[in-house]
Formats: C-alpha cells, structure tokens, sequence
C-alpha cells in the first residue's frame, strides 16, 4: 500500500508553508506575550509613582515657590515619564497662574523644545502633536511659519488656524483664515469651531472674505461658512449680507436651508425681512418650497422672527403643509413664540379643510406641559 | 477502476478545495495587513486629538441614542441610566419599548418619573402603531415610545423618525458603551462633517466582565468555554476584518449593536428594513448603493477604540441560532445587493471588498466543511497519507491562528482592554483552541444556515437575557 | 499641609481624578475636602451627612452612575440641603446648558478649564 493518491507530492509544498506559518507564529506569540509583560509592569510601576509624584507638583504649584528644576533635577526616567503625563492631563483643565507654572514646569522638562521639534518634522502627525503641544503650551508662533508647514493637508490646516486663534496671536485672523478657507474644501468641526473662534464677536471680515471668495467654494464649504456666521455676534447694519442672500435662491436644499439658518438674527433688517417674507418677487417663499428641510428651518427662523408675517405663515403652515415634520415645527415655533393658542381662531383660521391640524397642536401643547 | 476514478475525483477537489484555500486566507492576510496600517494611523490620531475641547462647540452634533427593547425588564433601568450618563454633552436617550410582554415599560415609568405626552403622535412612523410617548421629568433627555411589537428594526425605525437630532445611536439594551465611547464613535462625524454618514464601533464580550450601576468597571474572560471562544473571534473580526476593510474603504457592516448614523439620509433611503434578519448588514449595503446612485461624497467608517460590551449566547444551541441567523441573512442581503458585486462603479467596495467578502464569508465556510468532509474520506478510504492529512490540517489550523493572534497581538499593540499578561495568554490559547472542533462547528452551522435559506426560514432566534449580574 | 482653620466641608463630586485632586490640594486649607468618583457615591455620601451637611458642593456635570444634573435635581428638592451652595464646574461650555444649570438651582456656574485661584474665590462668595 504504498502507491497513495497524487496530492502526496505537494507533500513538500506543504512542509514549506508548515515551516513558514510555524515562525511566524512563535515570532507573533513572542511578541504578544512579550509586550503585554513589559507593558503591564510598566503601568504598575508608573500607578505606584503616581500619587506621590502628584502630591508634590500640587505642593508645589500651589506653594510660594515652585522651584521646578531642583525638583526635577532629582527625579529618574520613569518619574519624569509620570510627572510628563501629570503636566499633560492638567494643562488641559487647568488656567490662570497655575497654567503659567505648569508652563514653567514644562519647559523644565523640555516639552517646549520637544514641541517644537515635533512640529517642524516631515511627518504630518508628528507636526499635528506638536501643533497640540504648542497650544497647550501657548507658545509664541510665527505666522509665516505656521503657514508654511500647515498647507498640506486639511488636519494641519485646521490644527494650525487652531493653534493661532488659542495663542491670540495677531495674524490668527488673515492667516488662520487663509488656511481654512483657500482650498475649497469641507472642513472638520474643529475647523468649522476655529472659523467661529475667529469671527464669533465681529464677522465683518468674514462676510468681506465671503463676498470675495464665495465663487471658489463649493456647496459644502458654502454651507459650513454660513453655519459659522449664523453663530457669531450679528454683524452691522453697515455690512452687506447679499452673499447670505444669493444662497436662498440656490440649487442645493441644504444651502438654502443654511442661508435661512444664517439670517436668523437679522429679522431687524428691512432688506432681509423682504427677501424671506416679503409679497412679491422674494427669493424666497415658503409656498413654493418643495423641501421640507428648507421648510422647516424657515418655520424656526418665523418663529425667531416673530412678526405679524411671519406668525401668519406659521399658523398657515401647521394646517397646509403636507409634510408631518414641518408642521409639527411650525407649530413649535409659534409656541415658542407663546401663540399656539392663535391656531384656527380669527384671522388664522384655515380657509379649507384643516384636517389633522388639531392634533398637532394638540401634540406640540401637550410636549410643551410636560417637558415644562 | 472506481479506486482510480474516485482518486481523480478526490484530486481534483483538493485542488479546488487548496486554490480557493489560498485565494480566501491571502484575502484575509491583505485585509489583515491593511488593518495594522489603519491601526497605526487611529494610534498616531489619538495621540494629537484634543486640540480643542469639541463639548464647547456649538457645531458638536446632537445624537439620539435609540434603545429598542422587547423583554428587558430585568436590565432595562441600568442600561438607560448608563446611557444618560454617557460623556457627550447633547445627547437624547430615546428607549422603544417594542410591545414586552413583561413590565419593561412599567419599570421605566417607575424609576425615572414618566409622563405620557396626553395626544396622538402626528409624526407617521413607517413601524408598527405608536401607542404614546412618554417624557422623564426625572431625566430631561429620556423619551420612552410605547409601541405594537414589531421586531428589532421595527422599533428602531420608530425611534429614528420621532428624534430631531441629527444622528442617532443604534444600541441594544443589553449592551454597556465605553462612558467615552459614544464621542469616539461620533469623532468621523467631526472629522469630516459633510461626507460621513455612518461609523461603526467594536463589540466586546459582556460575559466574564464586572459591571455595576451600568459601567464596565472590570474587563475579564467569560468562564464558560463557549463564550470565550468568541472573545477570540470578535478581537479577530474587528481588528483584522473591519479595520481592514475600513482600511481599503470597504466597510460592508456596522454592528446593529453599536453603530451612528446621520438620522435625515438613513429617513430618505427608508429607515431598517423589517423583512431582513440581518437588519444592520442591509442597512450599510443599502446606503452604499443609494449615495453611489445619488453620486454623493460619502463616507462609512469603523472606529476601533470605541467599545460597546454585549452578552454573547452562552450555549451551543443559543449560538447556533445566531449564526444560522447571520449566515442566512448573509445570503439574502447579498443576493438582493448582487449587482454590486464585481462593479467598478462602487471603488474598492465592488472590485475587491465584494467578490472577496463573497468568496470568503459566504462560500468560504461552506468550501471549508466540503474540504473536511473529503479529506476524511480520502484518508478512510486509504486514498490520502496520513501525514498530508495531518499537514493539511496544521496548514490550515496555522494559517487561521496566525489570524487569530494577529487579533490579540492589535490588542496588546492598542488598546490593551484585556491588560494582564494572562488573560493575554488565554487569548493566545484559545486562539490554538478555536481550531479544534469550534471551527469544524461553525462550518456545519453554515451549511445548515444554508439549507434554511433554501427552506425559507425566517426565524430570529430569541435570546433570553439575564441580567448583567449574571 | 496646613490645618482648616474651620471644621467645614466641601465635597467635591467628579469623575476625574486629577481634577478632584488640583481641587482638593487647592481648597484643603480652606476647608475639609471629601471627594467623590460619581453621582451616586455624591448622593450617597449627602445623604449620611443629611445633619451636617458640607457647605459647598462643588459638581460635575457629566459622571456616571446618576449625573450632575440629576444630582442637581435632587438637592434642590431636599430641604435639608438648603444652605449647601453648588458651584456647577463643566466641560460643557454652551449657554443653554449655563441657564439650565443656574434653573435647576445651582448657586454658581463654572467652566472647565478652570482657574484653581478663581474656583477658590467663587467659593468664598458662594458660601457667603
């Protein structure tokens, strides 16, 4: 019985692949193993320093004289490595004169130069940690610099306009600016929230960049820029909001319903009030929107608005608009505005049949009770 | 003659059996080898993150965290209060009670003071009737909906179309999340707030752990051998296989249990489908398909670091019918997603992640059951030595394990929930363990969930809870 | 480490650790500092002092098992707490959540990062 199948020549194939799945394996079992060992003493040595080593920075930082070099002159690797992570976490939820002491205690430790270091390196995540540590740090940054070695990339971008609005610096806003808003792209929340930092209590210069540039950007960036400027501080009657305006007419639902978004503080202005409310050749008209999106955020903005217009339209819509979640948000906003009782009586009652009107309201005053 | 024939025979299904062997594990490794990369580049991000503290942020989105829940009396208070005490500043709590048949309902009323909001809800759900909906006035940002049973996607469609927050959390009651976990699954929503439609996180056996009040305060393996046969598999399936394919911009699946969506496009492409066992894998196909079509820039993506603890099914016939569930709801979500298979249109998804995911997660068990069974034939019949036999079986054994603690080596490399050396040596263990019997097992379970298929059964296969002090 | 020159307390609820500690280190010469990991464990420690309760709560917003609104809630309910000033100390900086913190009774509103010097100064003004 020797004559067996002919799978058995691919018998030394097989011993090949035995062998090398073999070291492979002891090498992945080593490496495991080997690395939760050490990784695991290295946290209960570090747990065991931990206490006492926070005790005395907490002494000290509080006391007359922190003295930080002679005490971290007597410290060993592994303290510094503790004490390092103790500067890390507290930097963060720490300000005022204990913030500028553990700065100090920092720059003892050589984090400053480490963020420094890191933030000039090739490597992109290495620049965006050193980016984060410089903020932490408040160190003072060169805004040609900050241009030159966040260009390349959305993160550096936003981490770098970031880094200039924290450190106040006097470039932050046409730098910071330049780096978030030149390429056209959508930007992350933490880019969206620097844009705000910037603008949040005048965007006039913000509405100027818009004006300029808005061509460049496409829907996405448009939208996120109008999203900004419906946070900040409204701006003067002197500042022109056509930009704003020119997006109510747009193709994209979504950039309608941000233009409107945008235009809720400024129910004040003439110019406005007649582009969203206004009778005749408005750009924008609630009758003729087909998205109920679009709709809904103009029923927010009416019930902000609250004028004689645009409580007519409110009290309209909760019986004539066909889709269940705009009428539900008409009718929150009207009682938001105290007016959900005005639904149906006098001026405001429906011409035709107002089936399932009733229930809304009833719905919205109902929500309204218990959530007080 | 017949010794001859059926030896061409055996030869030439080895052949196919070794090739298709070859093609499925080098798909593993690739998948594999990509998500080391992807891995690399989470660590390298988590190192610089908080630039900015994102709960200052007026432009953090808001997340509904939908609840559905049939029976979960005995975790149901727990499991909310953890939910609201979740760290995430904007966050509603919305439970569904899917018409229990015990006092779910009842024990929620109670512990956090509901009122039932006195009107008919005028928003139409595309579920079964909502009852009433009741408000906390214990907890602000607790909604409960009190609706007919419906099943699982049911009650989540319920929920997703009476929340106005602009993404929502798909959680199962039973389940713990990370208190940090929910900001880190919703972190791609702040990475790229236009594009992301869908994240992901990773799932972690609950048995074996210690929770009290509703917070994981000790990760442990589970003491039965069941369950901690799948503490190895799921490390596997999320660090190797979604990190993977999140890695070649792939990703097919979001665990129902922990997955976040933009509420407004998961509405337009019509919510979960009821019809489905595997609700969560159609949802993600469907997603795909419809903003491929409507040519959108979309994004769906898997965070790793995120965890949500599950109990997992302790027996063999409990975990049977899981698997024959997912096998089958595998089949139907794929065959009524085929013509993305192989189509460029879809990038990586339709050229590899597909054929491939076919290949190796449909046919791929099913291929693997047929090998054994043959082999051992050959061998009974005195057609294959018994040394190749042997080989064959170390070879395929090798390959899986080394899989397998390519999962736990990601672990130890990352975030280390399984932290002394020796749970790390179980795991290794089990790894080894896992190919003696456990996988043999799971191919027959495929081809039973096939035959089911065929036979058009569309059972869920409950699972009874017992409460997380179990 | 210099001795409370009154027998006062303040408890200081949050489930960070090295924020309990930069405020416990910060106040201990003001008063005596007890501290809690969690809503529960501040609940609980509040009801075993329902006779002497500390005469300021300085609370955490977000925390597990019960968070601080919740806590919140509870105290403003409970007249034996009605002298016990609460200084809110969050990461969550939005006005709506300022005015529903100082709605539900919070005596002072803080944002975290903080400054340890102006916690303690708030302090001194809360408790009156």
């Amino acid at each position: 019985m020797t004559q067996y199948d002919p799978v058995t020549p691919s018998g030394d194939a097989l011993a090949l692949v035995t062998i090398v799945v073999g070291s492979l394996l002891v090498v992945l079992f080593a490496f495991t193993l080997g690395r939760s060992y050490w990784l695991a003493r290295d946290d209960r040595r570090c747990a065991a320093r931990r206490d006492d080593r926070r005790s005395e920075l907490l002494t000290r930082l509080y006391g007359p004289d922190p003295d930080w070099t002679s005490w971290v002159d007597g410290l060993d690797a592994a303290d510094r490595t503790v004490v390092r992570s103790l500067v890390y976490t507290q930097l963060r939820w720490v300000r005022g004169t204990e913030r500028e002491r553990l700065r100090d205690l920092a720059s003892v430790l050589g984090l400053d130069a480490r963020a420094e270091r890191l933030f000039a390196s090739e490597r992109r995540y290495e620049r965006l940690q050193g980016l984060t540590w410089l903020a932490l740090l408040g160190r003072p940054v060169d805004a040609e610099t900050v241009l030159d070695r966040c260009r390349d990339h959305p993160d550096t971008r936003a981490a770098g306009a970031r880094l200039l609005a924290d450190t106040d610096h006097s470039e932050a806003r046409p730098v910071g600016t330049e780096l978030l808003l030149a390429p056209g792209r959508p930007l992350s929340v933490l880019g969206v929230d620097t844009l705000y930092q910037l603008y949040k209590h005048d965007a006039a210069e913000l509405v100027a960049w818009a004006t300029r540039e808005r061509e460049r950007w496409d829907e996405s960036l448009f939208i996120q820029v109008l999203d900004v400027f419906g946070e900040c501080s409204t701006v003067g009657p002197g500042v022109s909001l056509e930009w704003v305006l020119a997006g109510l007419d747009a193709a994209s639902p979504r950039v309608r319903a941000a233009a409107l978004e945008a235009l809720t503080g400024y129910g004040w202005r003439e110019s406005v009030r007649t582009a969203v409310v206004g009778e005749r050749e408005a750009p924008f008209s609630h009758r003729e929107e087909r998205e109920p999106l679009v709709r809904r955020t103009a029923y927010r903005l009416y019930g902000e608005w609250a004028t004689p217009d645009a409580l007519d339209r409110l009290a309209e819509a909760v019986w004539r608009d066909p889709d269940d979640r705009a009428r539900v948000e008409a009718a929150r906003a009207l009682q938001r505005a105290d007016c959900l009782s005005t639904v149906g009586t006098g001026e405001r009652a429906p011409t035709d049949g107002a089936s399932g009107t009733d229930h809304v309201v009833a719905w919205v005053d109902a929500t309204a009770g218990v959530d007080g | 003659m017949i010794r001859e024939l059926a030896a061409t025979l055996l030869e030439s299904t080895a052949l196919v059996v070794l090739v298709y062997y070859l093609f499925v594990n080098g798909s593993y490794l690739l998948v594999h080898f990509a998500a080391l990369f992807e891995l690399r580049d989470e660590m390298r991000e988590d190192d610089w993150g908080p630039l900015f503290s994102p709960f200052d942020s007026p432009f953090l989105p808001g997340v509904a965290i939908v609840v559905p829940a049939y029976d979960e009396a005995p975790v149901i208070v727990e499991s909310v209060q953890s939910m609201l005490d979740t760290n995430y500043p904007d966050v509603e709590v919305v439970v569904v009670n899917d018409g229990s048949t015990d006092d779910t309902l009842e024990r929620l009323v109670e512990a956090f003071d509901l009122v039932a909001v006195d009107a008919t809800v005028p928003i139409d759900t595309p579920s079964e009737p909502v009852h009433a909906v009741y408000r906390s006035t214990d907890a602000l940002s607790l909604t409960v909906v009190d609706k007919d049973n419906g099943g699982r996607a049911d009650a989540l469609n319920a929920g997703i179309w009476l929340t106005d927050q602009p993404l929502f959390c798909a959680v199962d009651a039973d389940s713990i999340i990370d208190r940090d976990g929910l900001l880190a699954v919703v972190q791609p929503f702040l990475n790229h707030p236009e594009e992301t439609v869908a994240t992901g996180g990773t799932i972690g056996v609950a048995n074996g752990c210690t929770v009290e009040d509703g917070q994981m305060t000790t990760v442990g393996l589970p003491n039965r051998l069941l369950p901690r046969l799948q503490v190895s598999e799921y490390l596997r399936a999320f660090y190797s296989g979604r990190l993977g394919l999140d890695r070649l911009q792939g990703l097919l699946l979001i665990s129902g249990a922990f997955g976040v969506f933009r509420t407004e496009v998961v509405r337009q492409v019509g919510g979960y489908d009821t019809d489905n066992v595997t609700e969560d894998f159609e949802l993600v196909m469907r997603l795909h398909q419809r903003l491929t079509a409507w040519d959108r820039d979309y994004r769906v993506e898997f965070v790793p670091g995120p965890v949500v603890w599950t109990e997992v099914p302790g027996d063999r016939e409990a975990l049977r019918r899981q698997r024959t569930r997912w096998y089958r709801g595998l089949l139907a979500t794929l065959r009524q997603y085929r013509p993305m298979v192989g189509r460029r249109r879809y990038g990586p998804l339709g050229w590899f992640v597909l054929p491939a995911f076919v290949l190796a997660e449909a046919v791929g068990p099913l291929v693997e059951g047929f090998g054994y069974v043959v082999v051992l034939v050959g061998f009974a019949l005195g057609l294959v030595d018994p040394r190749f036999t042997l080989a064959y079986f170390a070879v395929t054994a090798g390959v899986g394990l080394v899989l397998s603690w390519g999962g736990v080596y990601s672990e130890v490399w990352s975030y280390r929930r399984y932290e002394h050396p020796r749970q790390v040596l179980e795991l290794l263990w089990l790894g080894v363990l896992e190919n003696f019997g456990y996988r043999q097992w799971k191919t027959y379970v495929a081809w039973r969930g096939l035959f089911e298929y065929l036979r058009g059964v569309e059972s869920w296969g409950e699972m009874t809870r017992s409460g997380f002090d179990d | 480490m210099t001795a409370p020159e009154t027998d006062e307390t303040i408890l200081v609820a949050d489930d960070d650790e090295e924020i309990r500690e930069v405020i416990r280190f910060k106040l201990q010469s003001e008063a005596s500092v007890v501290t809690a990991a969690d809503g529960h464990e501040c609940w609980e420690y509040l009801q075993s002092h329902r006779e002497d309760p500390p005469s300021v709560l300085v609370l955490d917003v977000m925390m597990p098992r019960m968070n601080g609104r919740q806590v919140l809630e509870r105290v403003r309910d409970d007249e034996a707490f009605d002298a016990m000033a609460v200084v809110v100390l969050t990461s969550i900086g939005r006005s709506d959540q300022v005015v529903e913190a100082l709605e539900t009774g919070a005596t002072d509103y803080m944002n975290k990062p903080f400054s340890p010097d102006e916690l303690l100064a708030r302090i001194r003004r809360a408790r009156g």
